[in-house]
């Protein structure tokens, strides 16, 4: 994961942001630019296509199911303002529930007020760890786009500001029960500044 | 300005007519959690495997003979609303302009810091400035 960590190294942040655990049924707009905020000037600049290869070339010299230092060295989202949503899929799919349409009206509000307006998020997709990690990682990426997609075409989110990257398993929210719901999430990034 | 101006050419809008100050509008969570429950039904029988943003509406509307009425009316309702919230979105950097010029004019824009600023300043703030930023739900 040579490659990974120097692109992260550039932005290791000198504060936390802890995406905080919200009641997803109460998550407002205020709520998402109240942890969003606050990147001022400092733009990170994120390869996504590199990433995606860079985790699977990692997967595949692992050849294991047991994923093998897994959630250290992506834990670098925490370092940047993030939000976690859970968005509701059908089984299998990367088709959004009608019952998750709310968080993502809630997500489209934040992104459309003056305060996160110049900045630029990465969409990040997070599965539990039941399957293989392989098809975790297309899967989350595939929910990934579906969300880009409806913020980005429903919503009128301007395209230029939302990446989306799927993470497959590689980030569990709880490693000690990798096939427990709270794995399965979505992370909001502030990237800071569109470039 | 240039974060208000910005939203406002990101937003591509048919409206010709500019919204009345009064123009109540909702926000896009509510709306859209509106549209989930009255269609989140008729989605599942007619257009299962379909997003929103990627062939929802069109798929709703090849359906309009065979869907609820309530999912039909929210529907529109859903539609109206999103576009009435855009609209005045858009239409604040103009509405505001002056009050801009008269308040805020020492503030570096970017981050909502023109908007905190109007905020802050209230009252002073005219009120079609005041309403148009109620509308655009930035309160």
């Amino acid at each position: 994961m040579k490659a990974f960590v120097s692109t992260v190294l550039a932005f290791a942040a000198a504060t936390l942001f802890a995406g905080a655990a919200h009641a997803q049924s109460a998550v407002t707009q205020a709520d998402l630019i109240n942890d969003l905020q606050g990147l001022g000037a400092r733009t990170t600049v994120i390869d996504v296509n590199k990433l995606r290869n860079d985790v699977l070339v990692e997967i595949r010299a692992e050849n294991s199911e047991e994923n093998v230092g897994r959630d250290t060295y992506l834990d670098y989202f925490a370092n940047l303002p993030n939000f976690n949503v859970e968005i509701l899929f059908d089984f299998d799919s990367d088709v959004i529930k009608p019952e998750s349409y709310r968080i993502l009206g809630a997500m489209a509000d934040a992104l459309h007020n003056p305060v996160l307006l110049g900045d630029q998020f990465l969409i990040v997709g997070h599965t539990d760890a039941k399957g293989k990690r392989e098809y975790n990682l297309d899967l989350s990426q595939r929910r990934a786009d579906a969300i880009r997609k409806a913020l980005t075409s429903f919503f009128r989110v301007q395209p230029e500001r939302l990446k989306a990257f799927g993470l497959g398993e590689e980030q569990l929210k709880d490693p000690a029960n990798p096939d427990s719901g709270v794995n399965r999430r979505v992370q909001l990034v502030n990237l800071g500044p569109l470039p | 300005m240039k974060a208000l101006r910005h939203l406002a050419a990101g937003i591509a809008l048919a409206i010709l007519f500019a919204v009345p100050a009064s123009a109540q509008t909702i926000s896009y969570s509510q709306a859209v959690d509106e549209l989930g429950k009255a269609c989140g039904g008729d989605i599942g029988k007619y257009c299962k495997g379909i997003n929103l943003g990627n062939g929802m509406m069109s798929c709703l509307d090849k359906n309009a003979s065979k869907v609820s009425q309530n999912c039909k009316a929210t529907f529109a309702v859903t539609v109206a609303s999103l576009n009435k919230r855009a609209a005045a979105q858009a239409a604040v950097a103009d509405i505001c302009s002056s009050d801009i010029r008269r308040f805020c004019k020492e503030y570096d824009p970017g981050n909502g810091r023109i908007l905190r600023c109007l905020l802050k300043t209230g009252n002073k703030v005219s009120a079609p400035c005041n309403q148009a930023i109620t509308d655009a739900g930035w309160r």
